[in-house]
């Protein structure tokens, strides 16, 4: 019975102190003390978390090996003859972006940027908030910043999958452009007509201030705007599926359901920025 | 020091499955918060102290690892732990309908007490929105109870 008691006077106090450290901690939300105890359990967590998704994908691909090493050889025969065919229009390109070049710097239009790309894998993503984030195992020493724009594959092209929200050396968070928090300027690519795309913490997103006029239609494509500061335009963001014009609002709305597959996510491609390249960068 | 260490293994395969693993059984994102589950039945069977540390530890680990408001999770942990830990030796936890019934419960007070914790220090800067997948978490959670109890009784005499 005594020991009940003492158990209990534990538990009690116990509960008042970490009571007080909750409170602080919600209080000075993200102040620097805060954000350092954020960093510094978050250093220390990541090898239990890439570890279990070490785990995980050593399975998976041991199964899938298999699998893929026939399906590898086909896809090598075939791509073997694309390269052929393509060979000529890379030439063609080539020149085509020196001509481009040339002529921006003739009549004073800014550099065109270019950028590269880092492959990363995700290795955790909490189902609770399966709309909102993921971690990526790709960080500060691969060059990767925050605001970085992240990409998907989907239909054998790049789609919008988030941007980068925080960077560590060896990982990153990545909010999902699904996450309520994000917001992207989009366009509805046959009209050119540009809108804001918002997430909505589920696998539809909707595109906002479409003028009263708008002709958008179900079936039309939404890629990423030139007005977008994080990304590149013309990448595909999704679909509209529902668009149903009121009589009184001073904007439209639609529904896009997102190009990418956010049920089947394994990898993410970061868009890096390089410096821009002048006129300086053209072969003469 | 054999319970330190036993706790330590228990905390760190909860956050495995819960941000490593639960992933494979979440159809559509609907997927079950195993760490709640976990945390009732350790303040069952073990009492207010080893529920509120074990909360404020999966709880703490949780906001580092999200992007949600840091500190929610591990003030709601913590106190789910304890107060699950009053009813310990008070609750007849090997009936299923009292497991479920109290995973249910727990579920539903933490959607209760995220919306008010972001409604309170939230600000601008967060939002808590609920959606078919907080609809349907408590539904989970009821029915990954009775495995969880299962399951933790036979590693429980770990701890013993």
């Amino acid at each position: 019975m005594e020991e009940e008691i003492v158990s209990r006077r534990k538990a009690n106090y116990a509960f008042l102190l970490l009571f007080t450290i909750n409170i602080f901690l919600l209080s000075a939300n993200l102040t620097v003390p805060v954000r350092t105890i954020k960093n510094f359990v978050y250093y220390v967590l990541f090898p239990s978390n890439a570890a279990a998704a070490c785990i995980v994908d050593s399975v998976d691909k041991f199964s899938s090996n298999i699998g893929e090493i026939v399906r590898i050889h086909q896809e090598n025969m075939t791509l073997k003859q694309s390269i052929k065919s393509l060979s000529y229009l890379e030439t063609e390109c080539e020149r085509a972006m020196e001509e481009n070049l040339r002529l921006r710097s003739l009549v004073g239009f800014p550099a065109v940027k270019h950028s590269s790309s880092i492959v990363a894998h995700i290795i955790s993503r909490e189902p609770g908030s399966w709309f909102q984030w993921v971690t990526i195992d790709r960080g500060l020493k691969d060059g990767i910043y925050l605001d970085a724009p992240v990409l998907a594959w989907a239909d054998n092209r790049p789609a919008v999958l988030g941007r980068v929200e925080e960077v560590f050396a060896g990982s990153a968070k990545v909010v999902l452009i699904t996450n309520v928090l994000s917001a992207v300027p989009g366009e509805i690519k046959t009209l050119n007509e540009d809108g804001l795309v918002e997430g909505q913490n589920g696998h539809r997103l909707k595109i906002n201030y479409l003028v009263p006029e708008t002709k958008v239609k179900i079936g039309d494509e939404v890629v990423t705007s030139p007005l977008s500061s994080v990304f590149p335009p013309g990448i595909v963001i999704g679909k509209v599926i529902d668009f149903s014009p009121g009589d009184n609002e001073a904007f439209h709305t639609a529904v896009i359901k997102p190009a990418v597959n956010f049920n089947n996510l394994r990898e993410a491609i970061v868009v890096i920025a390089e410096k821009e390249k002048g006129p300086e960068g053209v072969r003469q | 020091m054999k319970k330190v260490i036993v706790y330590f293994i228990i905390y760190i395969l909860g956050l495995m499955v819960q941000f490593g693993w639960a992933k494979y059984f979440s159809p559509y994102g609907i997927s079950p918060n195993f760490l709640l589950v976990c945390l009732i039945f350790v303040g069952l069977m073990r009492g207010s102290f080893e529920g509120e540390i074990l909360g404020f530890a999966w709880g703490i680990s949780w906001d580092a690892l999200s992007t949600e408001m840091f500190g929610s999770h591990a003030f709601l942990f913590m106190c789910l732990g304890y107060f699950s830990g009053l009813l310990y030796r008070k609750w007849n936890e090997s009936k299923i309908f009292a497991q479920m019934l109290l995973a249910g419960a727990a579920s539903v007070l933490f959607i209760i007490g995220m919306k008010g914790i972001y409604a309170i220090f939230g600000a601008n800067e967060y939002i808590f929105s609920l959606n078919y997948i907080t609809n349907l978490q408590p539904v989970y959670n009821i029915m990954l109870a009775p495995i969880v109890f299962w399951a933790g009784k036979r590693l429980i005499f770990l701890l013993d």
